[in-house]
């Protein structure tokens, strides 16, 4: 019976939906079998579209109605949800988005989707107490090649390829407006942090060789051996980055991007 | 097993805690018997929900009350979902906790809905087992609800009634009787409501829910969106009768309105559930014969439709994901 429910189209129509109903269910006086189970499906798709345009504004504000309507309702269908947290409805929706030939403006859609499960993500992820700066201080100059920072479980990376944030608030803005969405923007790689502070969802971009260390920070390489692995990525080099480590630290810990920092033995 | 509400306390009346009404409960305190919190919207670890959550457990006594259990679906309900469900009744010390006698979904696929169950007698057994486990592992009292259904199957056997009672009483546990629920599934299946309410073991029943609902005329749906129907104040006060007093909560999950109309709602049940008791006290009955049969009428009747497309929600709207 559940995938009759997740079908996408009025059961009234579908033969075997109809048959499956006679089977099985009793009608009432004022439904037939298959009207009952109808009303099941269509609560499906409004319960679980309305949860996904709360969840998606600026996918749909980029898509347009039809072309959103055709994205979501091909989601559900094809994906059944499998979280019991309908915030977690939209896990799949950009790599989804991604196999859609059809969809105009595809990479920017799948950006977007990207950008703005993150915020759901971050939204209730675990609290972190924050870095006490003495323990940065407390790291000897030596052990900083192994030391690890520890990121924040809510923090969330993001190297996109359109500004994706200043288009949202634009398409945010229009809709409340009800003036005509912005046009959208050319591709420009954007390297983001999504994170929460102070119960705030927050994004700041960043520099593309802080980005690269951060990602590597938070996959918990040493930080010796994260800075390499970043300054060959960025194509920057080691005095280059080196130079600019301080700073970094202190806007992280001061972002809350970091919660704590470990030094392992010496070998 | 004859004692009242298992033994459990007797709260008041309560509100659902819904998000439009957080800035002012937080901010006024009103004086509230307890609220109602839908445990799945408390079940993420950090931010706002739980910042949220202590503000409500600071100021209020909390009772959980979940929505995507599936008790009685094809799968074995979802250990880790119990494992997080059982953190948070620690946290709030919630004196039960409750889901609904529903399926949510099957093959690891999760509907979303509380989705009607076959009255079988395997399906008896099937979700006593599995609720005494649960009471069990969650190491507090559980009650399950009658759901509003909008179908109903060709394989049941027994009425709801007899389904629900029988698993009670095999699981030993409570009944969340929720009288709204009681009338839309009337409605919807050309049961008598007036039977439903006088068929349910009233000793088992640890709380009560009052919603409004919406009449398209060829059914009802619970919507949670409207003021408590008459017809489900006469079951409400038919219900408390036969129980004495219950802890009661007053649902409104759509179209949420200002808390002085919730409050009023409240007041109109506290009206209704002082005139029940005192009715019981006198071994009479707020309905008479008369009032009996306008309440099975009303479930009868086929009025003109309000509206022809509504959905339905449990526990409000999601919390929304504030950005700067």
């Amino acid at each position: 019976m559940a995938a009759f429910l997740r079908r996408p189209r009025d059961l009234g129509t579908d033969e075997e939906a109809r048959r499956f109903a006679e089977t099985q269910l009793t009608g009432s006086a004022r439904l037939s079998p298959v009207e009952q189970l109808e009303i099941y499906r269509e609560q499906f798709y409004l319960r679980h579209t309305a949860s996904l345009v709360e969840d998606f504004p600026g996918v749909g504000g980029i898509l347009g109605q039809a072309d959103w309507d055709r994205l979501v309702w091909d989601f559900l269908a094809t994906r059944a949800p499998t979280s019991f947290d309908l915030a977690e409805l939209g896990a799949g929706l950009a790599d989804f988005a991604a196999t859609r030939d059809w969809l105009p403006a595809r990479d920017l859609v799948v950006d977007m989707a990207r950008f703005e499960y993150a915020h759901l993500e971050v939204f209730a992820a675990p609290d972190s107490a924050p870095l006490d700066p003495a323990k940065l201080g407390a790291v000897p100059a030596d052990a900083w090649e192994r030391a690890r920072l520890l990121p924040d479980s809510g923090l969330r990376l993001l190297a996109l390829g359109y500004p994706v944030a200043p288009l949202r608030a634009q398409l945010l803005e229009t809709r409340e407006d009800g003036s005509a969405g912005p046009p959208l923007p050319p591709p420009k790689p954007v390297f983001l942090a999504v994170h929460r502070r102070n119960l705030g969802v927050f994004h700041d971009e960043l520099e593309p060789d802080a980005f690269a260390l951060l990602a590597h920070v938070a996959r918990g390489e040493p930080l010796g051996v994260a800075c390499d692995s970043a300054a060959r990525e960025a194509g920057v080099s080691m005095e280059s980055l080196g130079a600019k480590l301080e700073r970094w630290f202190a806007e992280w810990s001061a972002r809350g991007y970091v919660v704590d920092v470990v030094v392992t033995a010496a070998s | 097993m004859n004692e009242a509400r298992r033994g459990l306390p007797d709260l008041g009346i309560g509100i659902g805690l819904r998000v439009p009404h957080y800035k002012r409960l937080f901010a006024e305190r009103p004086p509230i018997d307890f609220v109602e919190i839908i445990s799945e919207n408390f079940m993420g670890v950090g931010g706002k929900p739980r910042h949220h959550l202590e503000r409500a457990l600071a100021t209020y006594r909390v009772v959980q009350h979940g929505v995507s259990l599936g008790i009685g679906g094809p799968d074995e309900p979802d250990r880790a979902f119990l494992e997080r469900l059982r953190e948070l009744v620690r946290q709030t010390q919630t004196p039960w906790v409750s889901d609904h006698f529903c399926w949510c979904g099957a093959g690891g696929a999760h509907l979303h809905d509380l989705l009607p169950l076959p009255f079988t007698r395997n399906l008896v057994q099937t979700i006593a087992d599995r609720a005494r486990k649960i009471e069990d592992f969650l190491g507090v009292p559980f009650a399950l609800e009658n759901a509003s259904s909008y179908l109903a199957y060709r394989s049941s056997v027994l009425a709801e009634w007899e389904f629900i009672a029988e698993i009670a009483e095999r699981a030993d546990i409570g009944i969340l009787f929720d009288v709204n629920n009681v009338f839309v599934t009337a409605y919807n299946h050309g049961l008598d409501p007036i039977e439903f309410v006088e068929s349910v073991p009233p000793e088992r029943i640890v709380q009560i829910h009052l919603a409004g609902h919406t009449n398209l005329g060829t059914h009802i749906i619970d919507t949670h969106d409207h003021h408590v129907s008459e017809p489900v104040w006469d079951l409400y006060r038919l219900t408390l009768e036969r129980t004495g007093p219950v802890s009661t909560l007053v649902e409104w999950d759509d179209q949420i309105p200002e808390l002085e109309v919730l409050f009023s709602e409240v007041e109109r049940a506290r009206v209704e559930r002082d005139r029940a008791l005192a009715a019981r006290g006198s071994g009479t009955s707020t309905l008479d014969a008369g009032a009996r049969e306008a309440v099975r009428q009303a479930a009868r009747a086929w009025p003109e439709a309000v509206a022809t497309r509504h959905g339905w929600t449990q526990g409000g709207p999601r919390e929304p994901v504030t950005s700067p």
